[in-house]
């Protein structure tokens, strides 16, 4: 073994440099080929970039290879050092060459400028300087388009679809990430929405809420205003793999979806009805545990949740004294492909209640109790990747209770109603080697149960076959077509016409 | 021959020399078997390939009961491509969208990445760094993992 394996490198790296320079002064290169005095001279080592906004490998150079929140909390150097790297595309250029008499100096401030890079490399890799490690700022966008395939005023114009082929932006998500401290991470992930413009209005039924209001930064002109949709905020804490702690609003650790959950990751274009439909709650606010081993080839992994649970504000407030808590446990097997199975738990109370106000005569406060009903979910998992095979398949079941008699009242003499729903999908596809194009097939089966809202509908099952093209890492074209049916529901909604569509997604994650 | 032109020609050709000495440093990282380093100092010796790539895929962080840090080569280089395909199972695109579907679920991130030149020194400068050299030599302060028991060069030594 060589005892300096660094050194070749260099010897290579100045065995070009001198072959450059000798060819500079073979072809006489003209005076305004050369540097500018400026330039010439590498730069004092207190201007080195420690500080500078020079690109990353986390940001700019390493972009297949995003920063890592929790497990190796590490950004990289903001070092010059990335201009000799092969990415030529994003680095910055190399340092100047030149024939200049002062090239021995030069050499040396290089030598010593690299001595600084590795300085601060070695210095951001070992979180010294959490100060100087920018916020990761990342996420991902789609677009869409709908074509129905049913008469313009089919039932199903009602079910938020139309009918009419349509564009729209589904999600826009970002993501805003930082190590803050030894252990300590931050995660947000926020949704821009178009909404609540043109949705229903549910005090007005059959008018469209508007956003429309002038822009008083713009002589009152007119536009339409969007909202946020929080998805999560979060602060981990991470012991070990085993034990991480996480405060905050998270996404709830159950099944596939709901964690895959964005458009570049996710294979097929729509929810399936049991996530959408949210038998267990897309997320919650309180405290996860969570982590994970391995026990030979087997990778255990588990959460567990303490949480405000449902509500109409679960975000910010519980309106009652009983916790919610998720368990969650799963299975990791990598020796047939990428096989896991989970299998999820939700216990929880909802409840909703008028805003306190102060009776003084009692010098009290007092609330009405409009709803209020227990609610457990149950849910198991599947997926696996085997050589060019991919299945995804989830089973979820979700029962309510009123207790307590505190139904919501839906219409005069008609109340919320005891209820239970469950449902499965399972998702089978091939990647091919035309272009890495994937086939493939879903199949789900919904019971919804009794719902007041849509009484004519109990059951439904629906087949999508589709195609998932990722052009490159980071863009995905999906093409499907849907179809549903709904076994046992009213014939006269059902019967003129066939629920189903085709859809097209274009997918980026950046 | 107008000064344009020479400037021309002259640009070209550096860029030939330039690509010429690039494919030839291309050429001299592929030699040879990955060599897994970590610093001098470090009580680790040896790990198994499937610790290996737990630790790069990101599902645990530590070796033996001590918080690694694992540092790669950038992207698209060589011994990243090497590492990837040996350590992995994964191709350039299918460690990409690996490392994009992790950070969208809100999981952790790839490792940092090191420019080449930069790797020996600062795997030699952090004492729970472990990183990867090519061509089978390592410098004075790094030591040599054995992985799956064997030394590079070896028989049966798994990231050839």
């Amino acid at each position: 073994m060589r005892s300096d394996w660094a050194v070749p490198e260099m010897k290579h790296a100045q065995v070009a440099s001198a072959l450059l320079v000798l060819l500079a002064l073979a072809v006489q290169i003209p005076s305004a080929m050369a540097q500018p005095p400026a330039a010439a001279p590498a730069p004092p080592v207190e201007e080195q970039p420690n500080t500078a906004p020079l690109p990353t490998t986390s940001t700019s150079i390493d972009a297949a290879s995003p920063p890592t929140p929790v497990d190796a909390p590490q950004p990289v150097p903001p070092v010059g050092a990335i201009s000799e790297q092969p990415n030529a595309a994003v680095a910055p250029p190399p340092p100047p060459m030149t024939a200049s008499p002062n090239s021995v100096q030069t050499a040396e401030a290089a030598l010593i400028a690299t001595e600084s890079e590795l300085n601060n490399a070695a210095s951001d890799h070992a979180s010294e300087d959490v100060e100087a490690q920018p916020i990761d700022i990342y996420g991902f966008a789609e677009v869409y388009f709908a074509a129905p395939l049913w008469r313009s005023n089919a039932p199903y114009s009602t079910s938020g679809v139309g009918s009419h082929p349509y564009f729209s932006v589904g999600n826009f998500n970002i993501y805003l990430s930082k190590h803050l401290e030894e252990r300590w991470h931050f995660l947000s992930e926020v949704r821009f929405v178009y909404s609540p413009n043109g949705a229903n209005d549910p005090k007005n039924p059959g008018t469209r809420i508007s956003t429309r209001v002038g822009d008083t930064s713009d002589i009152n002109r007119p536009f339409r205003w969007g909202a946020i949709e929080i998805e999560r905020v979060h602060i981990d804490y991470q012991e070990s793999s085993l034990l991480t702690l996480r405060f905050g609003h998270w996404l709830t650790p159950y099944g596939i979806w709901n964690i895959d959950h964005g458009s570049p990751t996710v294979i097929a274009i729509q929810r399936p009805y049991i996530v959408g439909e949210e038998l267990f709650p897309q997320r919650q606010t309180g405290i996860q545990a969570f982590g994970q081993t391995f026990v030979g080839d087997l990778k255990l992994g588990y959460a567990l949740g303490l949480s405000n649970g449902r509500g109409p504000m679960d975000e910010q407030r519980d309106l009652d004294f009983d916790k919610a808590y998720t368990a969650r446990l799963e299975v990791g097997y990598n020796k047939l492909g990428d096989l896991k199975v989970g299998s999820s738990y939700y216990r929880g109370r909802y409840t909703d209640a008028s805003f306190p106000l102060l009776n003084p005569s009692e010098a009290r406060a007092d609330r009405t109790v409009l709803e209020r009903y227990g609610e457990q979910s149950f849910g198991a998992d599947l997926q696996w990747d085997y050589e060019k095979f991919v299945i995804r398949g989830e089973f979820a079941y979700n029962e309510r209770w009123y207790s307590d008699g505190v139904r919501r009242v839906l219409s005069p003499g008609q109340v919320s109603p005891d209820r239970r729903r469950y449902g499965a999908y399972a998702l089978l596809g091939y990647r091919t080697p035309l272009l890495g194009v994937m086939p493939y097939v879903v199949y789900q089966d919904y019971v919804l149960g009794h719902d007041p809202t849509i009484p004519q509908v109990e059951h439904l099952r629906a087949f999508h076959g589709g195609l998932n093209w990722p052009i490159g890492p980071r863009v995905t074209a999906k093409g499907e077509y849907l179809h549903v049916t709904f076994p046992g529901s009213d014939t006269n909604l059902t019967k003129r016409d066939t629920f189903h569509l085709v859809q097209f997604q274009l997918a980026v994650a950046f | 021959m107008k000064p344009n032109r020479l400037l021309t020609r002259a640009t070209f050709l550096q860029l030939g020399v330039g690509t010429a000495c690039a494919l030839i440093l291309r050429e001299a990282n592929a030699a040879g078997p990955l060599v897994m380093v970590v610093a001098k100092t470090s009580s680790l010796k040896a790990v198994s390939l499937q610790d290996l790539q737990r630790l790069y895929r990101g599902d645990i962080n530590t070796l033996q009961g001590q918080r690694m840090l694992p540092l790669n080569h950038l992207p698209r280089s060589e011994p990243r491509e090497h590492f990837d395909q040996r350590v992995l199972g994964m191709n350039a695109e299918e460690t990409a969208r690996y490392w994009i579907d992790r950070r969208i679920r809100g999981q952790s991130g790839a490792p940092k990445s090191v420019p080449a030149r930069l790797m020996a020194a600062v795997v030699a400068k952090l004492p729970n760094s472990i990183g990867y050299v090519s061509g089978g030599s390592a410098d004075a302060a790094l030591a040599v993992l054995r992985v799956n028991g064997k030394l590079p060069g070896e028989p049966g030594y798994p990231i050839f």
